[in-house]
């Protein structure tokens, strides 16, 4: 662990935090995202939102997305507002996140 | 008949914490298409070793379409020759001639596994319950080709099968397996089919058959440690003052031989220089 | 919003067919509204399909870490005996929150350590199998690792079942409790939701930080299983919303909730406002040490009685979180007691239904009374405003500056200054907040209208 934030609160890194989380992973991509129609958004609300870091904007102006480490809240499709840019549903039953300790 | 063989592991033998591991569910799903890859039914039969938690793996076997299922009644942390012992007995116990075939059609052909377990353990179960059994084995198969499952006829069917299977460094071997053996194979495999929900319902309904097991011994859990190459002699550097010696095993007064070195030359010329290169610095006899 | 492709399929018509895959009712999504619907039809005796899509009850839920369970009391006398909880909360502190300042109002009660005690920290993968486990033990049939894709329609139309995404999926029932939580996508697709607006949700992220027993009991004035339920108005980061610390066996809770447009217009994430609160001096020394074991995220239905459904139509009901009725108002944060009591709700109603044979809407009307005549329906009219209020501006932003303000001043010793007088401190931080005499009168009256 180390020291960040002016040594105010021990920080781990993201992958760290994310590999706290339990993900049985389904086959599906239960969430797509559209990179064309994301390379007309400029207010980008899903990349500060997504609780679990999953929309990554990407050198062409569109953005990466992988469904793995998702934790099936809704906030993208919610906080999102251009049409047909996130198509959104649950993983098959029996995948996706595993919580524990919650 | 096919018996499929599932270590289930789950940390306080609490089923929602853990199961059974990917190749285990892939072992199932390859049961279910050897069964299905020929005209008559061979029954697929699931056994697991571990407490009352684990029948809630065994159900869902039942319900993705295994005709029977078994549970052992032993902690999962036995030794893997006294789970393999144990699950051996119990196969020879499903039916007199089962193993030698003499009891005709439903003789045993395929004992199949994963590869490895939730847990990662040896993987040696399998070898075991081959030995235990006295037929052969074929273990960590990385693909099995069903369609070449001889299933014309009911006496001759599923006799043989056809897998690869991943040697040391990366190579490969085609394997022609004669049943009965014991298989196992890895996760990447198949993944196993879904069930319908009244499958379901109908398999959380079913009494798994329990038979009493060994109560030890129990696998003493390895060390972990980090690898370390075995020691060699090192012949005490040469010099008589400290100095000299420092500098004999840093080398400090020899010509580096690191340098690097940019030729331009034919193909044949360049090679050679490679393997002169290779000599002078000591890389080759 | 967001006209987002989101949630289930819808059918064309399909035709019912009855066979083995018909039940009396299908109850989608085995939280704790779900299972409690599921006890009470099936202790009624009817045949009762319980869906959920995690691998078990509970996998997929998330909340901030206190249940209070007295509504059980009816379905499962003496739960205390059984459920499985972290500790009972013997302490209660609402936290004033500026980056530097914090007032606490602390309560403590002894009585609510013993039977039949108030409110309890628990894991909900823990507490939702457990109350499932008992809607199984009434006779429901629980299917887990199944999600509930859509509603099943006749040829006029009627909903007459749920396609589940296993194969051979459809099951088929006279009528559907939709229990499925925030996303309500069940509803959604039967029409029942107005257009989706963010503004009435919020995003609460936590962290379970690791601690020895003892550090925590020795760190927060508790013992045996006591616990402590710290909610914080301020302290996430000029995000609208909220943050909360809640005691565990063995580790802490912490975390934010988040209104979502606030969020998502500015550029602090939310582990990083999670971090701040970590950070805050009135924090830092409870939660220090903690090791995060577990990283979590889920959307609250924030904005109660007016983002709320139709919550009854022909042979389907809508039900807790699903059916917004989560009661989110800043030094509130209940959902999971909402939820069982509508679930009780609509088991209790549906059974009535199925009795008379008639679940049209006509024949489910006895839900909304029941929720109108209980704490689920009462408790959210008269708090209708108090979502807006907790999540204004002012309340997030001016008052905490005034309140700790006035507070420090009230406190603080100007020697050789005389003490100043409580009046001239009010006028003066009201006037350093930018507070309003107006906004301030009306939201007293707001206030005073919702919690008085
Ligand atoms: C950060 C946060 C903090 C909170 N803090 C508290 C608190 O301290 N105290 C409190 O009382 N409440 C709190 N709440 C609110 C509380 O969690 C909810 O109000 C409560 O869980 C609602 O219960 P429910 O049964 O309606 O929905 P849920 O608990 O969401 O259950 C819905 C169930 O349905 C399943 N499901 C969903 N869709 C499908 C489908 N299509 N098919 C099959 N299954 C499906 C889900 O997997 C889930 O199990 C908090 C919420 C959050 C997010
Ligand atoms: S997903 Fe939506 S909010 Fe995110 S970049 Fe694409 S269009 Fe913008
Ligand atoms: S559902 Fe939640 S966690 Fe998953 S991608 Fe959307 S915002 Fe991120």
């Amino acid at each position: 662990m180390t020291l960040t934030n002016d040594g105010l609160w021990p920080e781990v890194s993201f992958e760290d935090r994310m590999s706290t989380v339990r993900f049985d992973i389904g086959e599906r991509a239960h969430i797509t995202v559209d990179s064309a129609v994301c390379g007309d958004c400029s207010t980008r609300e899903c990349v500060v939102a997504c609780p679990a870091n999953l929309f990554v904007p990407t050198s062409d102006g569109g953005i990466l997305f992988n469904y793995e480490q998702c934790f099936e809240c809704g906030t993208c499709y919610m906080v999102c507002n251009r049409e047909g840019a996130i198509t959104w549903t649950y993983p098959d039953g029996g995948h996706g996140v595993v919580f524990k300790r919650t | 008949m096919i018996i499929v063989c599932w270590r289930w592991v789950a940390p306080g033998d609490d089923a929602r914490w853990g199961g059974v591991s990917s190749a285990d569910s892939s072992a199932l799903e390859l049961a279910l298409r050897l069964r299905e890859s020929q005209p008559h039914h061979e029954p697929v039969h699931v056994i697991t070793l571990g407490p009352p938690g684990a029948e809630q793996a065994l159900r869902t076997a039942l319900a993705a379409g295994a005709d029977a299922a078994t549970r052992i009644d032993a902690p999962v942390a036995l030794q893997s020759s006294v789970t393999a012992a144990a699950i051996a007995g119990a196969i020879a116990d499903l039916g007199d001639g089962l193993i030698d075939g003499s009891a005709g059609p439903t003789r045993l052909n395929w004992v199949i596994c994963g590869d490895y377990s939730e847990d990662r353990g040896s993987g040696s179960t399998p070898a075991f319950i081959a030995a235990d059994l006295d037929i052969a084995q074929a273990l960590g198969l990385v693909a099995v080709d069903i369609g070449s499952v001889d299933g014309s006829d009911a006496s001759t069917a599923a006799m043989t099968l056809f897998a690869t299977r991943r040697l040391d460094g990366g190579r490969r071997e085609r394997l022609e397996i004669s049943a009965p053996a014991v298989i196992s194979i890895e996760g990447s495999l198949m993944r196993l089919r879904r069930s319908s929900p009244m499958a379901e319902l109908a398999a959380q309904q079913t009494t798994i058959a329990v038979i009493a097991g060994p109560n030890g011994p129990v696998d003493t859990p390895q060390e972990l440690r980090a690898y370390r190459p075995r020691p060699r002699v090192l012949a005490a550097p040469a010099g008589d003052t400290t100095l000299d010696r420092v500098r004999s095993i840093t080398g400090a007064d020899q010509q580096n031989h690191h340098a690097s070195e940019t030729v331009e030359l034919e193909p044949a010329a360049a090679a050679a220089r490679v393997l002169e290169a290779l000599r002078e610095r000591g890389y080759l006899d | 919003m967001a006209d987002t492709t989101t949630g289930t399929t819808p059918l064309s018509a399909t035709v019912a067919t009855a066979s083995a895959a018909t039940f009396d009712v299908i109850v989608v999504g085995a939280g704790p509204a779900g299972s409690c619907a599921a006890t009470v039809l099936a202790r009624a005796g009817h045949r009762v399909a319980l869906l959920e899509r995690g691998a078990f009850p509970g996998a997929k839920n998330m909340y901030g870490g206190v249940i209070y369970p007295r509504i059980l009391d009816r379905l499962h006398p003496q739960w205390w005996e059984q459920v499985p909880i972290q500790r009972w909360i013997t302490r209660r502190s609402t936290m004033v929150m500026t980056e530097t300042r914090a007032l606490t109002i602390d309560f403590r009660s002894e009585a609510w350590g013993e039977p039949p005690y108030n409110g309890a920290t628990a894991y909900r993968p823990d507490f939702d199998h457990w109350l499932a486990d008992q809607a199984v033990a009434a006779g429901a049939h629980l299917l887990n690792a199944t999600t509930a894709v859509g509603l099943l329609r006749d040829a006029d139309q009627r909903i007459v079942g749920v396609r589940t995404d296993r194969p051979d999926g459809d099951l088929w029932a006279s009528t559907v409790i939709a229990c499925d939580g925030v996303n309500s996508f069940i509803a959604k697709e039967a029409g029942l939701h107005e257009e989706l607006d963010p503004a009435n949700y919020t995003l609460g992220v936590k962290e379970t930080l690791a601690l020895p027993r003892s550090v925590i009991e020795e760190r927060f004035g508790v013992r045996d299983r006591h616990g402590v339920d710290i909610e914080i108005l301020g302290g996430t980061s000029g995000v609208n919303g909220g943050g909360f610390l809640y005691t565990n066996l063995d580790t802490l809770a912490v975390g934010a909730v988040l209104k979502l447009p606030a969020l998502a217009a500015q550029q602090t994430r939310p582990e990083e406002i999670i971090g701040r609160l970590k950070a805050h001096p009135a924090i830092a020394p409870l939660v220090e040490g903690g090791e995060i074991v577990e990283y979590s995220a889920h959307v609250i239905p924030e904005a109660g009685r007016s983002m709320m459904p139709t919550l009854t139509t022909d042979r389907l009901l809508v039900t807790g979180d699903a059916a917004a009725m989560c009661l989110a108002a800043g030094i509130w944060l209940e959902g999971v007691n909402f939820a069982m009591a509508s679930g009780m709700a609509a088991g209790e109603t549906v059974a009535e239904a199925l009795a008379s044979g008639d679940t049209s809407a006509r024949g489910l009307g006895g839900y909304e009374r029941r929720l109108r005549d209980s704490f689920v329906l009462a408790d959210h009219d008269k708090l209708r405003r108090a979502p807006g209020l907790v999540l204004s501006d002012r309340v997030q932003h001016q008052y905490p500056e005034m309140i700790t303000g006035v507070v420090e001043r009230m406190f603080r010793v100007d020697n050789p200054e005389p003490k100043p007088g409580l009046r001239r401190i009010l006028r003066e931080e009201r006037r350093a907040a930018g507070v309003r005499i107006r906004d301030l009168a009306r939201d007293a009256w707001i206030g005073f209208r919702s919690f008085g």
